[in-house]
């Protein structure tokens, strides 16, 4: 049966602390701004040295190397950004710091929730469940931590643990392969497409019309990689299989249930920086929480109600809580986690 | 991918939220003016045509940053779309009109970047927090 809670810790502080803007975001900028450099350049040093009209894939006429220069720009840019979200997702396999905590669940939120997930399936995220920890693990949730997520209710802070999905990894990797080809394809399309709005190279009207003919390439470029991403990521999908998410006993979370997990803790730049579990590795359920419609989720609750020792048995080696540990100390210890 | 991680962590890091979404429609626009310039010699462009010009590329930035911000990383198209779109045009407008006064190529994404990066800033004054979507709205992220 749960003894007296300990004495919480300081109430961390609520939202973000720090950095929290997304790592994914700032990627895409920098992609842009290397490639929109490049193209420019590579624009200006084509123009300053051709002698006549060129021809980029047997289409000749006035401006047809900023329309391919664009297309492509545009196609490597979706393509890169797909590669971004794959590596973000599965590839990158941050080290951090294992850790362990228990408290009840307040969200769910499984990979493949929205129509987004599926029209882009290298954006979908690996399943979340979102945990009001008991308040001895707050230092473990502040720590570091440039975000800290709290549940609306008492603003209890809660920490995110995110269950490898591999359908989420098959359809990254889909939808990369599926946006090279589509890219590749959008390219030879995009500059043919551009290059018959024929924009002669005189009059008022011509940087305007080359400058359509530019965006008319891009945007049938990046469509086509888009389009070769969603059917890649389909069927990536479609590999991976259902992929429910479920604790170590097989059974399935709900939200109220109290639940330990443990696994790597990591600051994730895709989840505001907060300290988040990337991936939970053992997760053990304890019964669903009786808290009463206005008490859900609060601390308060798996402090009294869920024992303090759950992660000395899931996880002994991964503890992060102030709590004594078996048959040592005086009191909370009240200092921060290893 | 690592160095754009890197340029992105070391240029963008602390940055708030409108500024990459005014970045991103300065680097487009400029990127796809700067190619422009490139294959023509044009002559001073007139304010109509530094209008025009201003308008589709901030259509396009638009759509751009409601298709990566609102949708891959799930802050919501709802919540964007007014925000967005004021950055896009004066970014986009602004872009033109520098690029036009200093006509140098393959400066001309990243003047588009600046000044899309500052027009984010000014704008986040008086924008409220963005909220990332995806069942845990309890949050707030600028």
């Amino acid at each position: 049966m749960p003894g007296n809670p300990p004495a919480c810790p300081p109430h961390p502080p609520i939202g973000p602390t720090g950095d929290s803007t997304d790592d994914i975001g700032k990627t895409f900028l920098a992609i842009l701004g290397v490639l929109g450099t490049i193209g420019t350049v590579v624009g200006a040093a084509i123009e300053g040295t051709k002698t006549g009209t060129i021809a980029i894939l047997g289409v000749a006429g006035d401006g047809v190397g900023a329309i391919g220069l664009s297309a492509v720009a545009a196609a490597v840019a979706v393509a890169t950004t797909v590669l971004a979200f794959w590596i973000d997702r599965c590839l990158s396999n941050p080290t951090g710091e294992e850790a362990c905590s228990a408290g009840v669940i307040d969200t769910i939120v499984p990979s493949f929730n929205d129509a987004t997930s599926y029209f882009f399936p290298f954006s979908a995220q690996h399943d979340l469940v979102s945990v009001v920890t008991q308040c001895q693990y707050w230092p473990l949730i502040q720590q570091n931590a440039g975000f800290i997520h709290v549940n609306a209710t008492d603003n209890s802070p809660a920490i995110h643990c995110y269950f490898k999905s591999k359908p989420v990894c098959t359809a990254a990797g889909g939808a990369f392969v599926g946006a090279v080809v589509g890219g590749v394809a959008g390219i030879v399309v995009g500059i043919i497409a551009g290059a018959a709005l024929g924009c002669a190279a005189s009059g008022p009207f011509y940087i305007l019309c080359l400058l359509l003919a530019c965006l008319i390439a891009a945007l049938i470029a990046a469509a086509c990689a888009l389009f070769g991403a969603f059917l890649g990521g389909s069927i990536g999908h479609a590999i991976g299989g259902s992929g429910f998410l479920t604790v170590d006993s097989g059974a399935e979370p709900f939200v109220g249930d109290y639940i330990t997990t443990c696994g790597n803790t990591i600051i994730y730049g895709n989840d505001e920086h907060a300290r988040v579990y990337w991936f939970v590795e053992h997760s053990a359920l304890h019964g669903a929480s009786m808290a009463p419609a206005g008490q859900q989720w609060i601390h308060a609750d798996p402090d009294q109600n869920l024992p303090l020792d759950t992660c000395q048995s899931l996880c002994p080696g991964n503890f992060t809580g102030i709590q004594d540990p078996p048959g040592g100390g005086d009191g909370p210890a009240g200092g921060p986690p290893r | 991918m690592q160095p754009f991680l890197l340029i992105g962590q070391l240029l963008f890091g602390k940055l708030p939220f409108c500024s990459l979404i005014g970045g991103t429609v300065g680097v487009i626009a400029g990127s796809f003016l700067g190619l422009t310039m490139d294959a023509i010699m044009a002559g001073p462009l007139s304010w109509v045509q530094i209008v025009e010009i201003g308008l589709i590329l901030a259509l396009v930035g638009w759509i751009t940053v409601l298709i990566v911000f609102g949708l891959w990383l799930r802050y919501g198209l709802a919540q964007l779309w007014l925000p967005a779109a004021i950055n896009a045009l004066l970014t986009a407008i602004l872009t033109v009109w520098v690029n036009e006064l200093v006509h140098i190529t393959v400066l001309a994404p990243i003047i588009g970047l600046v000044i899309g990066l500052l027009i984010g800033i000014i704008l986040c004054w008086f924008c409220p927090p963005f909220v990332r979507l995806g069942g845990w709205s309890i949050t707030h992220a600028r």
